[in-house]
């Protein structure tokens, strides 16, 4: 399983017993949740139950493992039951024994076998496309469509927007989205990035289209669309064979629907809205698999460079320099890049291939005013580190680290809990009494024994417990 | 009889607490409600927020920071 | 300021104030230069030209996105950007090249370790043609090394600089002076010019032409080449020895030409200072060099390197610099402490073998520099005499050495007649080389002053660090000459010429009763003073003076303020020195503190930023500073640079810099920090010392400690002695950012008082450690006022019998 398809497990598990079965009718999906979401040992798992005549017995399955792999076992299974992928069942003798459910097992023997006439593994085109597009083209369009997203979360933060069109390829459908999913927040109109849209941005580009599109679920409903219906597409589109083109005529009507969206998103490419069919790009086919990942974020560039210069600025190695003096140096002429760094750094001087600048006092507590930890700026520093940089252990100067953290938290000087302070105890004993129940809830903040008071963040069972001891 | 008091706990450096006495002592005590001991103090809920506030006027105006300007110019 | 300061400035300090207020005669000349070549306007004024895209607003200083870059960038190891800064890439193959070159046409702003930067000066393109590069060869090996196109911005500013600099030189020649050029219609223009054409001598008439001496000749002493030839001025050496050694193999092709000639006209000897002031109006600055294989006139010094003394690489680079073209050239030398200046400048001595004067900051350093010199040369000790407020000698031959200090040479009222006496002597004659140590915190009319009573022929500015919070740096540049070199610490680091150290910032807490004090108005003075005295910090100082002291290290703990240094010296019974103790009790604690192995900290003021030379010393510990004086954390780092431990295994010298949390010595500390961390020093702060809470043994442990400690700093704001030395700082740097209302006045007189703590010619009580000593130390502290003014009178009346 990816790191990238993690959220996406996490999403599945939370959805309830009818969604599942709905979904399981396609054997796209059944295959791509089998081969990406479950962990290694469930895949096993399921590979031994498909064909098995009978349930499993939950005693025959304890045999299988040495008790010291007890725990992988509980794990494994807790997942299959939360997917409804396994069922537990009860006999009559009160033996516990497990059993694939059985929409599960059949779409999955379909999609291996090839069997059935269900179409979820899409329709290829059978007319050839006058307008034939390449995978370079699609690569360089879904890497467009992204970038743009990201830079008008960035951009907009950092306060391009002002300057040029930004924001404006990005379609008002995903604006809103970016917003509900709390990854922008606009306030009189200007836009800006929140923790978790840095958190977003510094993700590999798998684990951001999972997020934004997690989102898309989640209010899927609202959309008038089936939230089912958005996943079995989704899936299919995990195994769609990038630089085909795929028929519309087999979709739903919500997954016509989705097709604006998705071609907004790079997901998917059209010719134009009327075509009668759609290219997966880059995006689509890597959705339920890591490999051939489109590179991340780093190469939304100035139209005025020559292709040249872009492609011989390596996107995926890192490329930033931190010195102890605090100054940073990027070999990057990305745009999306050089909003990103500007976010925590005082830039002062580009040139064709580099950008230099210093990261300050000032600059670092901008970037936390805007949500961003100290944590994330360093995470991206390192993981952007540039070769040169790789060759110190840690990569970053441990003065530099130390001191960002410093800036985040010098800029808060203060810590708050709300709640209520206990005095006034007849006694020691009481105060030492109540003080140890506060601690044994939880919900003791501070104490002070020589004053014999503390601080609560909650009081309620306090005072019913204070209640009670005075009624005995 | 052991009372509850009702406030929200504030938790700084000494320096911190300094200046956030001194503030309440300049304007008629309407923020603290007691001094805890060299890093907390207890501040009523509803003042709060003003109070933070006035700290971070405090302390721009007492502290001064790094210049916002290159030093290498 | 109360008018009681004046007095107690040591005797021979007294001409400065008046100079102070004087306004610079120059002044005007100096801004004029300064426009001409005003970069910033230059590098607006490209950047108006350039293509402008989304992210332009967030570069405010320089925009070069859609410069040409070369196909072949992968390969080249710098950006030059159109104000003339550069980045170089220190993982370059043809890093050390380039390195090499940038260091001679370029001012070394930061050189940490990846990344280095640099920037193009009117003064460094100067030093740079002075050297011997052309214009062309400028922009040609720039280009060579940029992995973008040089902008025209940057090529008119270099042809700019260059065309108008150097291309005329004030010679001396036997005695007398030449402006020379190889241009003659350069010449020509000077003529033309009525003030000049009237400064002209009589005796010639027309341009004079002779062939140009061959460039590289010189060998400098103590090198491989001088191995060989072992004389200066080794004309026929330089075709059969190596030519690597020496810094102008960069410009073998231009060798090859047909001989030059150069053209020069001769000018009236006291006309001279005209004559360069009219020049540099003209906007074509004279350079200075130094023909002295050909003078004559002034006797020769019997003066060499002895066989042990060996030159390094980087004074090697250095004085060959000074060197070329078998002349001196004037001009500075900048070299972390630690790092040989002394032999810099007796190697000097050694290549010109005239008379030299020396001029340090300090009568301690007076006594140093003789020392060195008898270690390093064979000259005759009788032949190097000393002026300073207490020996005043002259040298028995026809040349000879005099060192001095700046106080002794620019002051002009009450000196005394032995004074005098020695003073003619100096005026009267002319001297070969002047070697002027710290030359940084000379201000620059006081300069002017030294170099227009002492007649030499060419002059060694060096330092530590060509830093000062003012701008007064730049006047250096006319006054001795340009920046000839400027050595790389983190290089002289690794290759263990100097100390490696680790550096720590330590914020201490102020404890709630200090605070709350400090937070209430009052004097800048005695929020300072509760800064420094913040209990915690004391903790923290006694701290990590026990844990180095276990570690066996010898200490400095530094403090500008007089009032704490005494406070924490006592309370930990450690030995102490500021401005006022005696240089007979100084070396002697300075002595203990080296041999002595019960002495292993010992409290300094200020007087021991400089010059001091203890390499027993591997820890320092800084309680407080002068504000955000980035020269002084440098030369305080300095201290330990030339630890003798330097080169053991594993070796670390450790400087720690303690700062009271909230307070304005958070802000200064920074900005102190600023010049050390561009030479790739990384301070780490901490914030908890380690196991300093399991201590209960230390001082102010108890509140009623603190109250008690408070209270003594309450009432010290009131005495004399912590206002007066609180700040109190060499030469010019009143002007150290503090952005200050008013403080230039105080300063001036300031600067007055520090000064005579820096000549070492001193009055007043005698101080030591022990137990005893500090008891009659306390009773003056109280009765300061009334002892002062006891001492100002002793000192008056010594002065009047006749320094």
């Amino acid at each position: 399983m990816s790191a990238s398809s993690s959220q996406a497990l996490e999403y599945l598990e939370l959805l309830p017993r009818q969604t599942h079965t709905k979904l399981y009718e396609q054997p796209s999906t059944v295959l791509a949740i089998f081969r990406c979401m479950l962990p290694h040992l469930a895949k096993s798992l399921v590979m031994a139950m498909l064909y098995m005549p009978s349930s499993l017995s939950a005693q025959d399955l304890d045999t299988w493992f040495r008790p010291t792999a007890r725990s992988d076992k509980d794990k494994s299974i807790s997942i299959l039951e939360q997917l409804h992928i396994v069922v537990l069942k009860q006999d009559a003798s009160r033996q516990n024994s497990y059993e694939l459910s059985k929409g599960f097992a059949r779409a999955l023997r379909q999609a291996l076998e090839g069997s059935g006439s269900h179409r979820s593994f899409g329709v290829p085109s059978s007319e050839t496309d006058p307008d034939k597009v390449t995978v370079a083209f699609l690569d360089e369009f879904a890497q467009g469509q992204w970038e743009n997203i990201l830079f008008y979360m960035v951009g907009s933060t950092v306060g391009l927007s002002s300057s040029n069109a930004l924001g404006r390829d990005v379609g008002e459908g995903t604006k809103a989205l970016l917003r509900l999913g709390e990854f922008v927040k606009s306030t009189h109109a200007r836009v800006s990035i929140t923790r978790a849209g840095f958190t977003f941005v510094l993700q590999e580009t798998s684990a951001q289209v999972w997020s934004l599109l997690i989102v898309y679920l989640k209010h899927a409903d609202q959309l008038g669309m089936s939230e089912t219906d958005v996943l079995s597409f989704l899936f299919m589109l995990g195994s769609l064979e990038l630089g085909q083109d795929y028929t519309i005529s087999t979709l739903s009507a919500t997954q016509l629907q989705m097709l604006e969206d998705l071609y907004a998103f790079g997901i998917i490419y059209r010719s134009n809205e009327k075509a009668k069919t759609f290219y997966p790009t880059r995006l689509a086919v890597t959705l339920t698999s890591d490999a051939g990942m489109l590179s991340t974020s780093s190469t939304l560039r100035n139209k005025a460079i020559s292709n040249e210069v872009s492609h011989r600025s390596a996107p995926n190695t890192g490329f930033i320099i931190v010195e102890t003096n605090y100054r940073l140096y990027a070999y990057t002429d990305s745009l999306l890049q050089i909003s990103i760094l500007s976010l925590f750094t005082k830039l002062t001087t580009r040139f064709p291939n580099l950008v230099s600048g210093k990261l300050t006092k000032e600059s670092i507590t901008r970037a936390v005013k805007l949500g961003i930890s100290s944590a994330q700026i360093l995470s991206y520093l390192t993981s952007h580190a540039h070769p040169q940089m790789q060759k110190n252990n840690p990569y970053l100067p441990p003065t530099v680290m130390d001191q960002i953290r410093l800036w985040e938290y010098e800029g808060e000087r203060v810590e708050t809990t709300n709640g209520f302070l206990m005095k006034d105890f007849p006694s020691d004993a009481e105060y030492r009494d109540l003080a140890a129940y506060a601690e044994s809830l939880g919900v003791l903040i501070w104490r002070n024994d020589a004053r014999r008071m503390c601080f609560v963040d909650r009081v309620d069972q306090i005072s019913s417990y204070l209640k009670k001891k005075s009624q005995k | 009889m052991v009372k509850a008091v009702r406030g929200t706990l504030v938790k700084c450096d000494a320096s911190i607490k300094a200046m956030l006495v001194d503030i309440d002592s300049s304007l008629r005590n309407e923020f603290i409600i007691e001094e805890l001991d060299e890093e907390h103090v207890l501040v009523k809920e509803t003042k709060i927020a003003e109070l933070k506030q006035r700290l971070q006027t405090m302390l721009k105006e007492r502290l001064k920071e790094p210049d916002t300007s290159d030093s290498e110019t | 300021m109360p008018p009681k300061r004046k007095a107690q400035a040591a005797p021979d300090a007294e001409g400065w104030e008046s100079q102070e207020e004087e306004a610079l005669s120059d002044q005007e000349t100096f801004d004029k230069l300064r426009d001409t070549f005003d970069v910033v306007a230059m590098s607006k004024r490209a950047r108006a030209s350039r293509a402008v895209d989304a992210a332009s607003f967030l570069f405010r200083k320089c925009d070069q996105w859609d410069a040409p870059l070369k196909a072949d960038h992968l390969n080249r190891p710098l950006w030059v950007d159109d104000a003339g800064r550069i980045i170089l890439e220190s993982f370059s193959p043809i890093f050390d090249e380039a390195q090499d070159f940038l260091i001679n046409i370029a001012e070394p702003q930061s050189r940490v370790s990846r990344m280095h930067e640099y920037s193009l000066t009117t003064h460094s393109l100067f030093a740079a043609v002075s050297v011997g590069h052309s214009s062309k060869e400028i922009i040609d090996r720039l280009e060579k090394y940029s992995k973008i196109a040089l902008s025209p911005s940057v090529i008119a500013f270099v042809e700019k600089s260059t065309s108008s600099f150097g291309k005329a030189k004030i010679v001396l020649k036997k005695t007398l002076s030449y402006i020379e050029s190889d241009d003659p219609s350069i010449l020509r223009k000077l003529l033309k010019d009525a003030t000049i054409a009237e400064c002209k001598a009589t005796s010639s008439d027309g341009l004079i032409k002779e062939a140009a001496p061959k460039i590289g000749m010189m060998a400098i002493p103590g090198t491989k080449m001088a191995a060989g030839a072992n004389q200066v001025a080794a004309q026929a050496a330089a075709e059969t020895q190596a030519p690597e050694t020496m810094i102008t193999t960069l410009r073998e092709e231009d060798d090859d030409e047909e001989v030059a000639q150069v053209h020069s006209f001769q000018i009236k000897s006291e006309e001279r200072e005209k004559v360069i002031k009219r020049c540099q109006d003209m906007g074509l600055p004279l350079t200075e060099e130094y023909d002295f294989n050909n003078d004559e006139a002034n006797a020769k010094l019997d003066i060499d390197l002895r066989p042990h003394a060996q030159i390094r690489y980087y004074q090697e680079k250095a004085l060959s610099k000074m060197f070329s073209n078998s002349r001196a050239r004037s001009g500075i030398i900048v070299l972390p402490c630690g790092a040989g200046k002394t032999l810099v400048g007796i190697t000097a001595a050694c290549g010109v073998k005239k008379s030299v004067i020396v001029l340090c900051t300090s009568a301690m350093s007076v006594v140093q520099w003789r020392a060195e010199f008898i270690k390093w040369s064979n000259i005759n000790p009788e032949d190097i005499a000393v002026f300073t407020s207490e020996s005043k000698n002259r040298f028995p031959r026809d040349a000879g050495i005099i060192i001095s200090t700046y106080t002794m040479i620019t002051s002009t009222r009450n000196r005394s007649y032995d004074s005098e006496k020695v003073m003619d002597f100096i005026r009267s004659r002319e001297w070969g080389l002047l070697i002027a140590d710290e030359v940084h915190v000379v201000p620059a009319n006081i300069f002017k002053k030294v170099t227009y009573s002492i007649a030499s022929h060419s002059k060694l500015g060096l330092t530590a660090t060509l830093l000062r919070e003012d701008d007064k740096i730049e006047d250096l540049n006319f006054l001795i000459g340009p920046k000839l070199y400027e050595a790389n610490w983190q290089e002289l680091s690794e290759q263990g010429h100097i100390a490696k150290v680790q550096c720590a910032e330590v914020w201490c807490q102020m404890t709630p009763e200090f605070y709350s004090e400090w937070l209430k108005p009052s004097s800048v003075q005695k929020r300072a003073l509760l800064s420094i005295m913040n209990p915690r910090k004391f903790q923290a100082c006694q701290f990590l003076i026990d844990y180095h002291e276990r570690r066996g290290d010898k200490i400095i703990v530094f403090s500008d303020n007089v009032y704490a240094l005494e406070k924490y010296a006592r309370k930990l019974n450690k030995a102490y020195i500021y401005g006022d103790t005696p240089q007979a009790e100084r070396l002697r604690i300075l002595e203990n503190f080296q041999h002595n192995d019960m002495v292993n900290t010992v409290f300094l003021s200020k007087i021991g930023d400089t010059s001091l030379d203890l390499p027993e010393a591997t820890c320092l510990i800084q309680i407080s500073s002068h504000y955000g004086s980035r020269r002084q954390e440098a030369q305080r780092l300095g201290r330990i640079l030339r630890a003798k431990r330097r080169n053991d295994e594993g070796f670390n010298a450790f400087f720690y810099s303690l700062v009271s949390k909230d307070t304005d010595e958070m802000y200064y500390s920074s900005k102190r920090q600023a010049f050390l961390v561009d030479q790739g020093y990384a301070f780490k702060v901490i914030t908890r010392l380690e196991g300093i809470d399991l201590r209960s043994d230390l001082a102010f442990y108890t509140p009623q400690d603190r109250r008690e400690l408070l209270m003594d700093v309450l009432l010290a704001k009131d005495t004399d002695a912590t206002e007066e030395r609180i700040a109190g700082d060499m030469f010019g740097s009143r002007f150290a950012t503090t952005g200050g209302k008013g403080r230039k006045k105080t300063g001036a007189k300031r600067t007055a008082g520090t000064l005579s703590d820096l000549s070492g010619g001193q009055d007043m009580a005698y101080i030591e450690y022990n137990k005893s000593r500090n008891k009659e130390l306390k009773k003056k502290g109280i009765q300061n006022g009334f002892l002062r003014k006891l001492n100002r009178g002793s000192a008056n009346a010594k002065k009047a019998s006749g320094i």
